[in-house]
């Protein structure tokens, strides 16, 4: 077992000790759901990115490349002004949602470089212009854009043309849990000699303002001399902790608190306030800064000179030592030995990722499998919202008769979240999202299982779930409808560890399938208008995918029922009914449950394909679902937009390794009698009775001649196969937009590769052709499963009128290593990934560094949306792991088990090569 | 992903913050519909009611503020 190995599998209490410290400050605080006290819920306008610098946050704390405590009482990150800049860059600035021509979007370079688990080792780099950077211009610039036109970078601007940056470099060392090294390495790239004033920043999230109970805490110089700066801070609940500045240093200090002055237009009680440092540098003004060498924000400043080419390091230590504390008697000296930790760390955050990258992947696939993995542990942010008290504060008590009506989230007032949680994007989207959620939980698990199952039991808790059995989908309207994938997370997870460890965690399954139950019983409750098993539920995840915003009312009047709804609910079942077997093996009493969910699953599949007559999801003759348009007058439709829509009924499909019938004979005769009753639930679905490959049984909505009609489409590259996977909107739809007219009005969808035309649901996300990764990864983990049923005896045409055939499983493989494409080189040096971003694609100071994009361009690759969403497209490294370690052999063997077992390496190592896949 | 939504809203009397920014001061309104000024020191207690002009604009402030002046509730 190696040191990170040993750390993760410390007892609870040590283990948590040493997650105490990690990467949990966000990257926007400002423009939240969260900091918003607008009366109409103006989010993005009421708290600016002009206003962050001055005014204290209520309920989190953001910075550049920071790190904080679990419950965010101390926080520390970078400040940097190369002289020009007209504000200090305390944080990462990007266009508001109006502001861009396709929703928000950050303009910074920043990556993720590296992180353990435990966060033992962290590395990030930021690129931070000598020039002064060009706020304005970028604003300006954006405005005159259409939604037909790419975004306008920062890249754009030409501000890196010269290279005439600094790359700055942070490395987070932890020596032990309470006792972090800092590493700050600038490089100057460019061709002069340039300056930085850099500001190391520790501060306290200002608690004491807005809680009665909350005392103030300090931060106080208590040493400064030509060698060493040292800062005492002193915090009620988390106790005493000293940052040690190497250097001649000197500290800067101020309150985190409200410039009431700039924000409100009312004098400041005090002199001291967020933007004291703002003052002191750019406004040259020496009396913003407290003279007592005391306060509760404090910078340490370094005024660095650097030659071009050269380098500078900066090394400061935040630690629980005091500066007499040595036992030998001598003063502690927090540089002794800085170097040999960092160099211990680095190696043993290398020795457990060669542990956890499969030996066949080369150089490049491992660099793209290791940042995608830093991406993800770096996302972790606290997230904090007392939504009752947030209520209460808007004068929206939501149990005072008086009370204003609140802009969002009035329902949701039983919600208390304060806790480290995995973000989407900490700049992009820094509040969680629980679908989301579920696939970062994918990946993750590849790293550090623990966290992914305390993960998906968070949401689960009485302070996220809804009273009534709802997941909070995320802020902006926690009550929004979100894919139901919570269960198949979990039972991934579950067999996961059962398969590593020999042992599955039973007591979590159970507690989780208590709750999932809710859930699963408030989607039937709520989303199933008619009580036939056919499901509605807005949007879903997917935003424009439709002809019409599907969570508005629709201009037809009368409603939809959904395709991907209804997909979405039969998978449910299937997980439900995997999670209740697994249950049933250490307690027969949830065999119930398996019957319960064969039941729904039976009745949810059927409809898709018998409900409705004529007009039923499944169109025979086009052989695809489609979502149906129920109208007032009791006439009805098909939408045929062929999309990801019509996919999702395939993804419904898990094979079953039929050992439960063996085992409990009384429920399988229940079962029997069941369909015997009920015969035409099996002529229009798969046949749940038919036996496969080793006796395996597979539950799912397609029977073999849907399978592969649908399968037909899917892998014709004319439709949904691209270079780089599967595209969202069938390309068809180019040539052939899909048209309504009601009243005049025309509602249509083409086939868009890149960003959205409209302003759906703020225009910053497109599911009208470009690629994304987790439904690509669903259908990846459904063609496994039918493999695993089907065997080698189903073969298909991949691509379609290729002439070549594939069995499922080199279908799904097929289509991991064209995804997996998107990120690495491809034979001319290329990252398809980057487009024609030429610097990305050719400085080497840029060229290995990967950005894990929402989407990607439906035709050539280019990352599109939120630039850091580690989160999802992060799932690409499990993806990588999975194809790297399982054969197809293995899957015939084991089942879908095999997706969980690694080969020995020497075996990874030729399968690898014998496939060529990655 | 969904990011924007906006929804009017309705607004009722109650005890609150605002500022008074051409006056440059903070101002209470109570639950009986009187306002109140801030003072520099002990600013809840030091408070004076003030009879407000139609020509002053108020803007509210976030409850959570009402802490900092030691304002009840």
């Amino acid at each position: 077992m190696n040191a990170e190995q040993v750390r993760l599998q410390a007892a609870p209490q040590e283990k948590n000790l040493w997650y105490k410290w990690g990467p949990y400050l966000s990257e926007r605080q400002w423009g939240t759901v969260r900091e918003d006290y607008s009366e109409g819920g103006d989010a993005w306008n009421y708290f600016s990115h002009d206003q962050a610098r001055s005014r204290a946050y209520r309920w989190g704390e953001d910075g550049l490349a920071g790190i904080s405590d679990d419950q965010q009482q101390l926080c520390f990150a970078l400040t940097l002004w190369n002289g020009k800049d007209p504000i200090l860059k305390e944080r990462l600035f990007g266009l508001t949602n109006s502001e861009s021509n396709h929703g928000e979007d950050v303009k910074e370079y920043y990556f993720y470089l590296d992180s353990t688990p435990t966060h033992s080792y962290m590395k990030y780099l930021y690129k931070y212009p000598q020039e002064a950077y060009p706020y304005d211009q970028l604003v300006q610039t954006s405005r005159k854009l259409n939604r037909q036109q790419f975004e306008y970078e920062l890249i754009d601007t030409g501000v890196f043309d010269q290279n005439r940056y600094f790359d700055v470099f942070v490395e987070y060392i932890k020596n032990t849990p309470e006792d972090m090294l800092i590493q700050i390495s600038i490089h100057n790239r460019g061709d002069q000699a340039a300056t930085l004033e850099l500001l190391p920043t520790l501060w306290f999230r200002n608690e004491w303002s807005w809680v009665a109970q909350a005392a103030k805490p300090s931060l106080r110089q208590i040493h400064a001399d030509g060698s060493i700066s040292v800062i005492k801070a002193v915090h009620a609940k988390l106790g005493e902790r000293y940052l040690y500045c190497e250097g001649h240093v000197p500290l800067l200090f101020t309150e985190n608190e409200t410039n009431t002055e700039r924000i409100f237009g009312v004098p400041n009680r005090s002199h001291y306030v967020k933007d004291s440092f703002h003052q002191y540098f750019i406004n040259q003004f020496d009396g913003a800064i407290n003279p007592a060498g005391q306060g509760t924000k404090v910078a340490c400043h370094y005024h660095l000179s650097i030659k071009p080419g050269d380098c500078q390091v900066v090394r400061l230590r935040l630690t629980d030592t005091p500066p007499a504390s040595a036992s030998n008697g001598k003063k502690y000296a927090p540089f002794f030995q800085f170097g040999s930790i960092l160099q211990q760390r680095k190696s043993e955050a290398d020795e457990f990722y060669s542990g956890i990258i499969p030996k066949s992947l080369d150089a490049d696939s491992a660099n793209v499998m290791r940042q995608a993995l830093a991406g993800l542990l770096w996302t972790k942010q606290f997230y904090h919202y007392d939504v009752d008290r947030w209520l209460e504060e808007r004068g929206s008590d939501p149990f005072k008769p008086n009370r204003k009506t609140a802009p969002r989230n009035e329902h949701w007032h039983h919600m208390y979240n304060g806790d480290v949680i995995s973000m989407p994007d900490k700049w992009e989207y820094p509040w969680y999202a629980a679908w989301d959620l579920a696939f970062h939980v994918i990946a993750l698990t590849l790293v550090d299982p623990e966290f992914g199952k305390s993960q998906l039991k968070l949401m689960l808790r009485e302070r996220y779930m809804h009273p009534n059995g709802q997941i909070p989908a995320y802020e902006w309207n926690f009550g929004d409808v979100n894919p139901p994938v919570h269960a198949w997370s979990t039972i991934f997870t579950y067999l996961l560890e059962k398969a590593q460890t020999g042992q599955g965690d039973v007591d979590w399954l159970k507690s989780s399938f208590q709750k999932l139950l809710l859930n699963f019983t408030w989607w039937v409750n709520r989303k199933d208008r008619t009580g036939r098993n056919v499901f509605e539920g807005g949007f879903l995840g997917l935003d424009n995918i439709g002809v019409f915003d599907r969570s508005a009312p629709l201009p037809t009047g009368g409603y939809l029922e959904q395709a991907d709804g209804t997909a979405w609910m039969a998978l449910f079942s299937q997980n439900m009914l995997s999670i209740a077997i697994e249950l049933t093996k250490t307690d027969p009493e949830y065999g119930e449950m398996v019957l319960k969910f064969i039941e729904h699953f039976l009745w949810i599949a059927t409809s898709m394909t018998q409900m409705g007559g004529d007009t039923s999801m499944w169109d025979e003759e086009e052989g695809f679902f489609y979502d149906v348009l129920r109208l007032p007058d009791g006439r009805s439709q098909r939408l045929k937009v062929r999309s990801m829509v019509g996919l999702l009924p395939l993804c419904a499909a898990t094979m079953y390794d039929g050992k439960f019938s063996a085992e409990f004979p009384e429920f399988t005769e229940r079962m029997r009698r069941f369909l015997q009753a009920r015969p035409e639930l099996r002529t229009s679905i798969h046949d749940p009775v038919k036996t496969g490959v080793n006796g395996r049984r597979l539950a799912s909505i397609l029977d073999e001649s849907k399978l592969r009609r649908v399968l037909n489409k899917m892998l014709d590259e004319r439709e949904f196969l691209s270079p780089f996977g599967l595209r969202s909107l069938s390309r068809f739809h180019a040539e052939n937009p899909y048209v309504f007219q009601v009243e005049g009005k025309e509602y249509r969808v083409d086939y868009l590769p890149a960003e959205s035309d409209t302003g759906m649901f703020g225009g910053n996300s497109n599911w009208r052709g470009p690629i994304w990764i987790p439904v690509n990864a669903l259908i990846i983990r459904a063609l496994l499963n039918y493999y695993s049923f089907y065997g080698n005896d189903f073969q298909i045409e991949c691509p379609t009128g290729s002439g070549r055939m594939m069995n499922l499983y080199e279908v799904a493989e097929e289509i991991g290593s064209r995804l997996t494409k998107l990120f690495l080189k491809n034979s001319q040096g290329k990252r398809p990934v980057y487009g024609e971003a030429k610097k990305f694609q050719d400085d080497p100071h840029w060229r290995d560094l990967v950005f894990f994009y929402e989407y990607f361009h439906g035709d050539n690759g280019a990352g599109l949306g939120a630039s850091h969403q580690t989160g999802w497209t992060g799932v690409i490294a499990r993806i990588m792991h999975l194809f790297a370690t399982t054969s197809a052999e293995q899957l015939l063997q084991e089942g879908t088990r095999a997706a969980f077992n690694e080969l020995p390496s020497s075996a990874t190592a030729s399968i690898g090569q014998g496939r060529g896949s990655t | 992903m969904t990011n924007v939504r906006t929804v009017s809203v309705v607004t009722h009397q109650k005890l609150q913050l605002f500022v008074d920014k051409t006056g440059g001061r903070w101002i209470v309104r109570d639950e009986k519909g009187i306002f109140w000024v801030l003072a520099e020191q002990d600013p809840w207690e030091q408070r004076q009611q003030i009879s407000l002009s139609d020509e002053v604009q108020l803007e509210p402030v976030p409850g959570h503020y009402k802490h900092m002046f030691g304002v009840p509730g």
